[in-house]
């Protein structure tokens, strides 16, 4: 018998690893809608915005913070640098954009490798206590704070792309972009402007992250999968789909992780992608 | 003109009689880890053409090639371990090929027909390699994890009247493979060349338009990659004599080296895939053993400058310059 605590942890588990979910596929998903490239990148924009915490705590002060706050302009810069010299040369071959970008990965895995080593890392969590929730449940305080943490980014993209005129620009990219560059918007600056946004959410997420797991060079790597499989259930395009698509593989995954073992949660994420392709090609909420 | 076209038949035709021959006296010269070499690089150009059949011809972008590769090798390797019986060789193989082909239709049934655009494939090839070597690993009691497939007899093949030829032997290996190549580079330029070559150049350039010749395009592009899943997991149970069985093999790392091989030698020729495996294998035998770091990074910035600069590689070059790819 399981205890009700048990279960509650577990479905608190499966909450936070859906928030982290709905981070990084948001940041694809962005990146996609507006420019229709996927990046294979993306998951390397994450490992380093992990090790910007750790190179900030060895090298320059020790500070946690101070690691998340740098986290995302080293990476949104590496966003900038990435779109200028590669994405750039081809929006108009997307099947050439995902080799560009996968050695792009390839060439960050190894450039960290080198610079940091290829050993594990350990970044220390900021609070250690945990929090005495209902029912006699304790649940770590930073696992809580991760999930806060993420519901402000997240209404801060929100509030980006619906309230200021840059997002406005940016959505009459997406939906128009011919029309858009008519009117005047300059569509090369919102590329630009978009995957370094895109690249830095996936750095923050990487750095609030990297106290709950162990950070190496290659882990981002699952975390691109992941992401994409979100993408998938959830149908690119759609906002509202990141959020439904990350709490099923996220819920997925945290539940028979725990009953099975991690690697057979893969598995049965992996097929019900598969399947999920084959059923509604457009996504669980493609509709939205 | 004719004569013109007369003349380069010709001078293709003698250009790929020196190439064989060139193969086939190779083992009289070298080493036998010389020998070795080369018969692993030839299982690897097998992998190559196989995935020219997919990307080159048909436009279909896999990441997926080591899995059917990997699945080959231990279809092969696991039949003769728990049997312990060198004979069952050719059942081996033929489950080397059948193994990996069901897969690919299980796999391309659901992502085909759901119309969904390439870059779909590419990134669920990619999580389906990455996931498929995790569970090897975890499959420990069977696969022997991380530590790989040993303790198993050598392959043999065993002719009528009583001759068997032990795989062991690095020479009868190296001419079984070579042999294997060159049959493998007949057959898909036989495809490349049928009318259903023809259909899949025709995916390839407007996946709409063969739809509306009343072309199933999902069922196609679904023939294809049965035929090259099936070759790569053939090129993968030669690759138990000739080179060492671990999950390593699935790694995503080889299926980015398939690519590179690919796209340096030349997509769309066939041949390319085999020049470009030779080409970056040596490099690698050379490099790779004291900075493996460093070559890697090499690999990423070949692929990225590949990509960016010179996407027709070395025998798309060459065709296009001197009108047909030399050895085709």
């Amino acid at each position: 018998m399981i205890e009700q605590s048990q279960v509650i942890v577990q479905v608190l588990n499966g909450i936070s690893l859906s928030m982290i979910l709905v981070l990084i596929s948001l940041s694809l998903m962005i990146i996609f809608g507006l420019m229709g490239i996927i990046n294979l990148a993306h998951g390397e924009m994450f490992m380093v915005g992990a090790y910007t915490v750790v190179a900030v705590n060895q090298f320059v002060v020790h500070s946690f913070w101070i690691g998340v706050l740098a986290a995302p302009i080293v990476v949104g810069a590496l966003g900038l640098v990435m779109e200028r010299s590669l994405i750039k040369r081809l929006y108009k071959r997307p099947l050439e954009t995902l080799l560009a970008t996968w050695g792009a990965s390839i060439a960050l895995r190894q450039i960290v490798k080198l610079i940091m080593g290829s050993g594990h890392k350990m970044v220390l969590s900021p609070t250690r206590g945990a929090i005495h929730l209902f029912a006699g449940v304790e649940y770590p305080a930073y696992r809580l704070m991760i999930m806060g943490i993420t519901i402000i980014i997240l209404a801060s993209i929100f509030l980006f792309l619906f309230k200021t005129n840059i997002g406005l620009q940016c959505r009459t990219v997406i939906s128009n972009r011919s029309m858009a560059s008519a009117l005047g918007i300059n569509t090369a600056f919102c590329d630009s402007f978009v995957f370094a946004l895109g690249a830095a959410v996936a750095g923050i997420a990487g750095a609030i992250m990297s106290p709950l797991i162990t950070v190496n060079p290659e882990m981002g790597l699952s975390f691109l999968a992941r992401s994409f499989f979100v993408v998938i259930l959830g149908g690119l395009g759609s906002l509202f789909g990141v959020l439904g698509g990350a709490g099923i593989i996220g819920g997925t995954e945290a539940f028979f992780s725990y009953f099975i073992s991690p690697v057979i949660a893969q598995v049965i994420v992996l097929l019900l992608a598969i399947v999920v392709i084959r059923l509604k090609p457009n996504g669980l909420f493609g509709g939205l | 003109m004719r004569r013109n076209e007369h003349e380069k038949y010709r001078i293709n035709l003698i250009i790929n009689v020196i190439a064989v021959l060139l193969f086939l006296l190779i083992p009289l010269t070298g080493s036998s880890y010389h020998v070795i070499l080369i018969s692993k690089i030839m299982t690897f150009a097998m992998l190559a053409v196989s995935l020219d059949l997919m990307w080159g011809y048909t436009g279909i972008f896999s990441f997926g090639h080591s899995a059917f590769f990997g699945l080959g090798a231990y279809s092969l390797g696991l039949l003769l371990k728990y049997t312990d019986s060198a004979g069952l060789t050719y059942l081996g193989l033929a489950l080397s090929v059948l193994a990996p082909m069901v897969i690919a239709l299980a796999l391309g049934y659901f992502v085909f027909y759901g119309k969904v655009s390439g870059v779909y494939f590419g990134l669920i090839t990619l999580a389906f390699t990455s996931i498929l070597q995790q569970l090897f690993i975890t499959l420990l009691k069977y696969t022997g994890g991380d530590n790989g497939l040993y303790g198993f007899p050598y392959p043999e093949l065993r002719f009528p009247g009583g001759l068997a030829l032990p795989l062991e032997n690095v020479y009868i290996l190296y001419y079984f493979v070579l042999v294997s190549l060159i049959v493998f580079y007949l057959i898909s330029r036989a495809i490349v060349n049928s009318s259903f070559g023809r259909v899949m150049r025709g995916i390839k350039d407007n996946e709409g338009r063969m739809e509306f010749f009343g072309y199933s395009v999902p069922f196609c592009k679904l023939v294809v990659f049965a035929i090259s899943a099936g070759m790569a997991g053939y090129a993968g149970a030669l690759f138990v004599p000739a080179g060492f069985v671990s999950p390593s093999i699935f790694s995503l790392l080889l299926s980015t080296q398939i690519l590179v091989w690919v796209a340096v030698g030349g997509r769309g020729t066939l041949i390319g895939g085999v020049v470009g495996a030779f080409l970056l294998n040596y490099l690698e035998a050379f490099l790779s053993s004291s900075f493996v770091n460093v070559w890697l990074l090499l690999i990423s910035v070949i692929l990225i400058s590949s990509v960016l600069f010179w996407p027709q590689g070395i025998m798309g070059f060459l065709k296009e310059k001197y009108g047909t790819a030399f050895l085709g």
